[in-house]
Parts: C-alpha cells; structure tokens; sequence
C-alpha cells in the first residue's frame, strides 16, 4: 500500500510552489467564506431572487471546498500557515511589492478625490516614475504632463467628459458641504 | 423598391462625396475608441448619437455604423499589444495574441486579427443581405427557453476553456455567474447583495470589471516583474520586420479561410440571437477553433488560429445583430439599441418597412460594414508600429501611463468615482487568479451571459413550465451540448489513460 506523502511540506516557504499554494490556500478560504455568507444573505431574499443564486452558490461552494482538499494535499496546513504569515510580515518579497502597488492605487483614488483627476493622476505618476522607477527629473515631470495633457485633449475637448475636478476644487467654487 | 435596386443605390450612396468622408472619419475616431481600454462600441456610438439631428439618413447611419463597426479592429490590437482588451468583445483575442506577441510574432498576430476582422465583418454583412427574408422567420423561433439553452452551451465552453484544470475554470464562472447577479432583480425588484449602495442598483458595470480584470492585473504582474510588455528575450521588430510579419499574418488568415468561414458563421448565428453580443460569439468561436485544431496543445500558449476564430466571430456579429435589429426591432446588444434610437432620430422605421420599402438603407448598413472595416484594417495596419514599439518601454514608464489611462477611462464610461474602485477591486482579483492560473475568462464568460441566463431561465419557467427543455429546438441544443460536454471527458479521460 502506497503511504500518504506529503510532498511540500520539507520546502521551505521561499519555494515559489510553496508560496503559490499558500496563496491559493488562504483565497480560496477568503472566497469560500464570502461565499457562504451570500447564501447565508440569499435565504433572506425572495425564493424567485434567491432561486438563482441557490443554483450557483451550492455548487460554487461545494468546488471551493473540493479544490481546498486538492490543495491541501498538495502542502501541509502547517507550511502554509507559515508562508501566509510570512507574507503578512512582508517577507515574501513579490506579496510585498503586490501590496505596495495596490496601496499606491489607493493612494491615487485619493488624490483623484481630493485634488481632482488631472492633478491626482500627476502626482500619483510622478511617484510612480521619479521614486519607484528610478527615472530621470525629465521623464518624471514630462510624461505626467505630457499624458495628462493628452486626456485632457480627448476627453474633455473631444467627447466632452468633464473628468473629476476633486473636493478641493469644489470647496473653493462654494461647494461647502460639511 | 426591389433588392437589387436597393443594392444599387445603397453602394452608390456609401460611395458618394456626401456620405463617405463621414463613414472614413466614423470609422478612424471607431479605431481609436477601440484601441483606449474601457471605452466601448456603445460608447463610441453613444458619443455621435447627438450629431445625428443635423444629418441626412445615409450620412448619419454611415457615421454611426462605421465607428461601431471597427471599435472591435481597435480592441484586438491593444489586446494582442498590451493584453489589455480594448474593448469587452476582445477578450477572447486575449488568450492567444499576448503569447505570440510575447513569441516575437506580434506582427502576425496584429495582421491576422485585422484581416479576420474585415472578412469576418463581410461574411456578416453578406449574411445579412441573403438571409435577410429568412431570417425574420427563424428568429420568431429563438423564445427564452432557446436562448437560455443557447447561454447554456456557451457556459459549457467555459470548461473547455479551462481544460487544463476544470475545477478551477468552473469556480472561476460560477463566480462569475455569482457576480452578475448583484444589483436589483428585474423580476421582483428585489435588491440582492448591494447593501445599499445605489451605484450597485444596476449591477456591477462591465466596463470596470474588464478594465480590472484584464489591465489591472497586468498592471499589477508588470509593476512585481518589472521590464517591458515583450519578454526581455525577443528584440523589438524593426518596422520592415513588423510589415513582414503583417503580410504573413494577412497570408495565413487568407490560408485558413474554411475557420474564417466557420467562426464567422458562429458569429453571424450567434449576433443574430438578441442579448449575446460579441464577447460569447468569440468564446464560442475561440472553443471551436480549439475543439478542431490539429494543434490543440498550442492554444492559450500563442496559436494563430485563436487569434483568427475569435476575430473573425466578434466582426461576423455585427451582421447577424443588424438582421434582428433592422427587420424586428429587436436590439440585440446595447450597441444596437443606440443603432436603433439613432434611426429613429434620423426619422427611420425598423421592421418590415425598413425591409420593403427602405431596402437601401439596408445596403448602406452592409456597405457600411464593409467599407469601415476595409478602411480600419488598413489604418489599424499604419498605427502597428508605433503601438509595437511602446511594448518595449520600461514598466516604470509603461505602468502610471496605462494606468492614468484605464482610470480615466473607467471613469469616463458612468462619470463615477465608484467605478475606480470596481476596478481596483478586480485589478486585485484578476491579478490573483492570473498568479493562481484560474480562468479569467471562464469568469468574464459568465459573468456576461449572466444576466441572459437568469432572464431567460424565468422567462422560459414561466411560458413552457419546467420542462422548457424538451421543446424541440432546446432539446436538440441540449443534445448538442451534452455531446459536447460527453466528447470533452470523453478526450479528458483518454488524455489522462495517455500519460
């Protein structure tokens, strides 16, 4: 009789599968949990609404649950859990970098928000080129300009979308709303 | 007024000096809406829509048509460039074009797609103008229990698409699938998972989720990898090189002019179809250039064939939707719902008028088709080589761009702050699934026949019961699909026996 192995679980957590895995493992946790509260949600809507989303939640978290134990055959909960709060810790360096670009997007939104979409896109991109990209002072102020002026031209003279102008913007036209 | 009398006059109408600089200028400003990600067909129609008061019928459909028409030429060559859809119908485009262009074979790709396009979008255009009569019988056919049939099998080809690992590819459509359904029932008003935000009354938008989807994600894989969108290894094409390699892409789509046909008539079958659209006909076609490839392995790595089959069909739509809309009234797209309230504005009456009376007309809309695809291929063509030569600029230049870009166009579609959010929310998403190799596309697939599927399903319950299905149209597209589903693991289980 063939013994049950388990093949990750000697690798350490700077293996790439490994990482993957752990990755796979703590999603596919994420979007079963998220899963099951929209069917939990889905048995307060009327059974015509909620028909539909019976016929997709049931099977979708019957899969989630049989790709959980195809994963975790794969690795040990143990090395996963190890990987995964590595991860946290922002010791596996690609997970760092992932979670520093959506902060950056973030960080756009906001800009968008508060100085408006021109000058939010700016500074956002200047960022993004000067201090991350390691660009040139040239490149770093030209390209900014140069594509905001760009989507200025297209957007707001050709189609005439009047993009976000920002709260600042708006506080200063009268817009005082708080 | 008889067929060939509107032939004539149609032709001599879309060539005439009143008329054709309208289709050329609808037809470029078309190709650069498609080449932006985010903005879309309806977009780009709903955008001339208010010209339309101050022109002439044959003017105004010239210019509204032409734009609609080569939106999807733009799409396939910023997705075969920065695999990044232009436009929701070239997602298909985007399983096999990136990897040839990450091959050095962008070239051929790009001019492979375009002359796809443009034979694709005549077959359609043709199709239109023989089976016109035909078809306003064979539609009256396609009820609810047909069309939810239909939106069955081509869910089925989801897990084809995701062949390699269907387990994955299913949860990647159910949720899909699972997304499609927030927003407010249309049957019983019933708010389901919006949690009160009224941005969400509609369901999640289309245009954030792709834009997500597709170019955040990779927005997100270049910024972790670094360099430029052409892997390091293969120098970038010199502009000779690219023309050379646009020729052999023109020649090749020519040589497998028998796919062409077929996934043109998909395309054509499936446009005709209301509420399918694009992006399905070219997963469907996508399926079938994989099911009859004598190089299956090769798909999703940079065949050639998938390239041309998804182009061909999502061009061959515009043909068999313009048959539904022009003799029934029937839109069978967004697109052809702005095509519609356009005529209407230009003072024209879709249905049997439109058929009898307005025969040119409808030629103009054939020319039209025709003619703008014509006219996009060879301009998409001329903008290839600056499009290929910034797939070599750094990632650190490349990245804020397209993305200051995608932003802006997620934005623009609805003028909502929101849908950046959407859309950073599926940029992390996709770029999951992208690292986990889940389907994207089985996800996108759903989600889109999403709304069909539900609609359809209670429509289809409420006429025939709950035996729909055994009709005689839905039983025989059941049949077929079963057969379909019992071939794939049936190919499955002998591909495992092999190993």
């Amino acid at each position: 009789m063939v013994s049950k192995q388990k093949p990750m679980a000697n690798q350490s957590f700077d293996s790439q599968e490994t990482r993957r895995i752990a990755l796979e493992l703590a999603s596919l946790v994420l979007i079963g949990f998220i899963s099951l509260c929209a069917l939990v949600i889905a048995f307060t809507y009327d059974f015509s609404s909620s028909r539909p989303l019976f016929v997709i939640l049931i099977p979708l978290v019957a899969l989630i649950l049989v790709q959980i134990y195809r994963t975790m055959k794969q690795a040990n909960a143990e090395t996963s859990l190890d990987v995964v709060k590595a991860a946290l810790g922002g010791k596996v360096s690609d997970f760092a970098v992932s979670v520093k670009f959506f902060i950056l997007l973030l960080a756009l939104l906001v800009c968008i928000y508060i100085l408006g979409h021109y000058a939010g896109l700016m500074l956002a991109m200047f960022y993004l080129i000067r201090v991350h990209g390691g660009e040139s002072m040239k490149m770093s102020l030209m390209v900014p300009i140069i594509t905001a002026l760009a989507l200025f031209a297209l957007f707001e003279l050709v189609f005439s979308i009047e993009l976000f102008q920002g709260q600042l913007y708006r506080y200063f036209a009268g817009y005082r709303i708080w | 007024m008889t067929v060939l009398e509107g032939l004539f006059s149609g032709f001599a109408q879309a060539i005439s000096l009143e008329v054709l600089p309208f289709l050329i200028g609808g037809s470029i400003f078309g190709l650069i809406i498609g080449v932006i990600p985010g903005l879309s067909g309806h977009f780009a129609m709903a955008m001339l829509i208010p010209f339309l008061y101050k022109m002439e019928p044959a003017t105004g459909i010239a210019f509204l048509l032409a734009a609609h028409a080569t939106v999807a030429q733009g799409g396939g060559l910023t997705a075969i460039l920065f695999s990044t859809p232009g436009t929701g119908q070239n997602a298909a485009t985007l399983l096999d074009g990136p990897p040839m262009r990450e091959q050095g074979r962008g070239g051929v790709a790009v001019g492979a797609a375009m002359t796809a396009c443009f034979l694709g979008a005549t077959f359609g255009a043709v199709a239109l103008a023989l089976l016109l009569p035909v078809l306003r019988e064979a539609v009256l056919f396609f009820g609810p229990p047909e069309i939810f049939i239909l939106s069955f099998m081509a869910l089925t080809f989801v897990a084809v698409l995701g062949k390699e690992d269907m387990m994955r590819s299913m949860i990647a459509g159910l949720l899909g699938l699972l997304i499609s359904m927030i927003g407010i029932d249309n049957v019983t008003n019933q708010e389901r998972y919006t949690f009160g935000l009224v941005e969400l009354y509609d369901g999640l938008p289309l245009v954030p989720v792709i834009l997500g989807l597709f170019a955040v994600a990779e927005m997100f894989d270049l910024f972790v990898k670094g360099g430029s969108l052409v892997n390091k290894q293969h120098e970038t094409l010199s502009a000779g090189e690219t023309q050379k390699q646009i020729f052999e892409g023109i020649r090749i789509a020519f040589q497998k002019w028998w796919l062409v046909l077929r996934c043109s008539a998909i395309g054509t079958t499936i446009g005709i179809i209301p509420g399918l659209g694009s992006a399905p006909a070219a997963f469907i076609a996508y399926g079938h250039a994989k099911q009859t490839s004598k190089t299956k392995a090769t798909f999703g790595k940079g065949n050639i064939e998938g390239v041309i089959g998804a182009e061909a069909a999502n061009d061959a739509v515009e043909g068999g939707a313009l048959a539904s809309t022009v003799a029934f009234g029937i839109p069978g797209s967004s697109s052809m719902a702005i095509l519609l309230g356009g005529l209407f504005i230009l003072g024209l009456e879709t249905g049997p008028d439109m058929v009898t009376n307005h025969v040119d007309i409808v030629f103009i809309m054939i020319f039209t088709i025709i003619f703008g695809n014509l006219i996009g291929t060879i301009f998409g063509m001329f903008l290839v080589n600056p499009l290929a030569r910034a797939t070599s600029i750094r990632a650190s230049i490349m990245v804020p761009v397209l993305i200051a870009v995608v932003v802006t166009g997620a934005y623009a579609a609805q003028g909502s702050l929101f849908d950046i959010i959407i859309t950073l929310i599926f940029g992390v998403f996709g770029y999951l699934m992208k690292v986990l190799n889940y389907s994207r596309a089985a996800m996108l697939i759903g989600y889109v026949l999403g709304h069909a599927v539900e609609k359809n399903l209670y429509l289809a319950t409420q006429l025939k019961g709950p035996l729909f299905f055994l009709s005689p149209i839905p039983a025989t597209l059941c049949l077929i699909t079963a057969c379909f589903i019992a071939y794939n693991i049936y190919g499955f289980i002998k591909d495992r026996n092999g190993d």
